[in-house]
């Protein structure tokens, strides 16, 4: 599914991004683009180092995000080493997972291998359902939901019903084509 | 006091300056006309009582007392007790002095507090001013100089001579912060000059993070604090060590009972939360030495990636931070 994101480019506020004060600041632009947006990207292009605080602040923005509107996808997109590195502290500290796009890899930021290995092969599918994901990865469909919940949970695929379900309610599952964005 | 570890002094040239530890609020002081170094030698001065004072080339006149003078080692402790600690309350036209002439030695900590006492002064003294004899020796005058620019209105040095060769000593002159803006202006600043400077990303970052977090947890956190603080940095040696102080005048700390206890609760995990454990997490990633001294009331800490420790020493007001960021 393409989608053309909002894109909140970070650099436009300086390439050393520090304080709680600014992380609110930006924390704000976020609420306000994902009242609209359909796809939202937290664009890090530019920016050389970020603080924990502002990275948290951001975080827990981006978090509401995913809550308010399901149907976004919200992510991050080229973090440098070291922002990723605090990012996964952040995260881990609050529970949280994020997904991160690097040129057109996702990762899911704070999430473990099984999750990555579940991301890159719904990426190679685009839209998919559930049986065929896990017949890709051979895995059991129970186990495999659990895997979809937490990659909507981190904002890196949406759902929607399946209008060509024969019978009763099936979702489909899209990780967004993001080569629109710019990033 | 005339030891090697400098501070306050009683310098024979200068006889009629007053210490620290001399102060008295009926100490007459002196005023220095711009651009002329006080000397003791011939011409006259009267005090209200009448009685002369024979001092310098230079007519002087008395005001309500105001003078630091400072020698040697003016470092770290040093430079916190000698330029804030108990000043008294002076007349709005009141005339700080500030005679750093035998001054051998200076670090990041002295040009922050120096400036912060400038500023307090010229706050506190609206009609006031700030004379700075500078270091005799001029590269030790250059990098104090350095760290106070652009000087603040108000502040005149005597006898200094401006060279284009100096090398470079401050990365970030000290800086007032008053907001968190400034704190995030500060840390850009940062990252351009040590670019600019020819500092690795990898410090540049750090040092960056650390002016603008440290910054803001002053603001943030320090209890009654009288001043606004001050955020400074400089680079010396071929190692192009950095050295990086937040200074503020907060009680929380300093003030406490125990000061060091306090301190020794500061150390958390490096995969903690806060604005320490993260330099030093990242330094340790990029392979870098990271230290941080924290200096409060009579409280030491000293902390690396792999341990801390801290002590005691002489009393100095408020919280400074020192972050060592070298190779």
């Amino acid at each position: 599914m393409s989608l053309t994101p909002h894109v909140i480019r970070l650099s436009r506020r300086g390439r050393a991004l520090g304080t709680r004060a600014l992380g609110e600041d930006v924390s704000q632009e976020v609420r306000e683009a994902s009242r609209t947006a359909s796809a939202l990207i937290v664009d890090f292009q530019g920016v050389r180092v970020a603080s924990s605080p502002f990275l948290d602040e951001v975080a827990c923005a981006l978090r509401s995000a995913i809550a308010d509107q399901r149907q976004s996808y919200v992510l991050l997109a080229n973090l440098n080493e070291d922002l990723a590195d605090t990012m996964k502290l952040v995260l881990a500290r609050r529970g949280m997972m994020l997904g991160a796009l690097d040129g057109e890899q996702l990762e899911v930021l704070g999430g473990g291998p099984h999750l990555q290995e579940t991301l890159a092969a719904a990426q190679e599918l685009g839209t998919f359902t559930a049986a065929e994901l896990a017949e890709r990865l051979a895995q059991k469909l129970p186990n495999l939901h659990q895997r979809l919940a937490q990659l909507q949970d981190a904002g890196v695929i949406s759902s929607e019903e399946d209008p060509t379900a024969r019978r009763g309610r099936r979702l489909r599952f899209n990780v967004a084509d993001l080569q629109s964005a710019g990033c | 006091m005339c030891g090697r570890r400098g501070g306050f002094v009683r310098d024979p040239g200068y006889a009629a300056l007053p210490t620290r530890s001399s102060w008295s609020p009926d100490w007459p002081s002196m005023r220095a006309h711009a651009g002329r170094e006080v000397r003791c030698c011939e011409s006259e001065l009267v005090e209200p009582s009448g009685r002369p004072l024979t001092l310098d080339g230079v007519s002087m006149q008395y005001k309500d007392p105001a003078a630091i003078s400072v020698a040697e080692d003016v470092r770290r402790d040093q430079a916190l007790t000698s330029f804030l600690g108990v000043e008294p309350e002076g007349e709005p036209d009141t005339e700080l002095m500030i005679y750093a002439g035998p001054v051998e030695s200076l670090d990041v900590v002295t040009g922050a507090a120096a400036r912060m006492r400038v500023a307090r002064h010229l706050r506190k003294h609206p009609a006031g001013t700030v004379t700075l004899i500078p270091p005799r020796d001029g590269a030790v005058a250059g990098r104090l100089v350095d760290l106070l620019r652009p000087l603040p209105e108000g502040l005149t040095l005597t006898a200094w001579e401006d060279r284009e060769d100096r090398p470079r000593y401050a990365l970030l002159p000290a800086t007032q912060i008053h907001d968190p803006e400034d704190a995030h202006l500060a840390g850009e600043a940062a990252l351009e000059v040590c670019e600019a400077a020819r500092v690795s990303e990898e410090r540049a970052a750090i040092i960056a993070l650390a002016v603008m977090d440290l910054a803001e947890n002053a603001l943030l956190h320090a209890e009654d604090a009288t001043d606004p603080p001050i955020v400074a940095a400089t680079v010396v040696g071929r190692e192009r060590v950095v050295e990086v102080v937040v200074l503020d005048t907060g009680r929380g700390i300093s003030e406490s009972g125990d000061a060091e206890a306090r301190l020794a609760a500061l150390p958390a995990p490096l995969n903690g939360a806060g604005i320490l454990p993260e330099l030093l997490r990242i330094g340790k990633r990029h392979d870098l030495g990271v230290r941080i001294e924290v200096l409060a009331g009579t409280g030491r800490l000293r902390w690396r990636w792999n341990g801390h420790s801290t002590s005691r020493g002489l009393y100095v007001p408020g919280t400074t931070v020192v972050v060592t960021v070298s190779r």
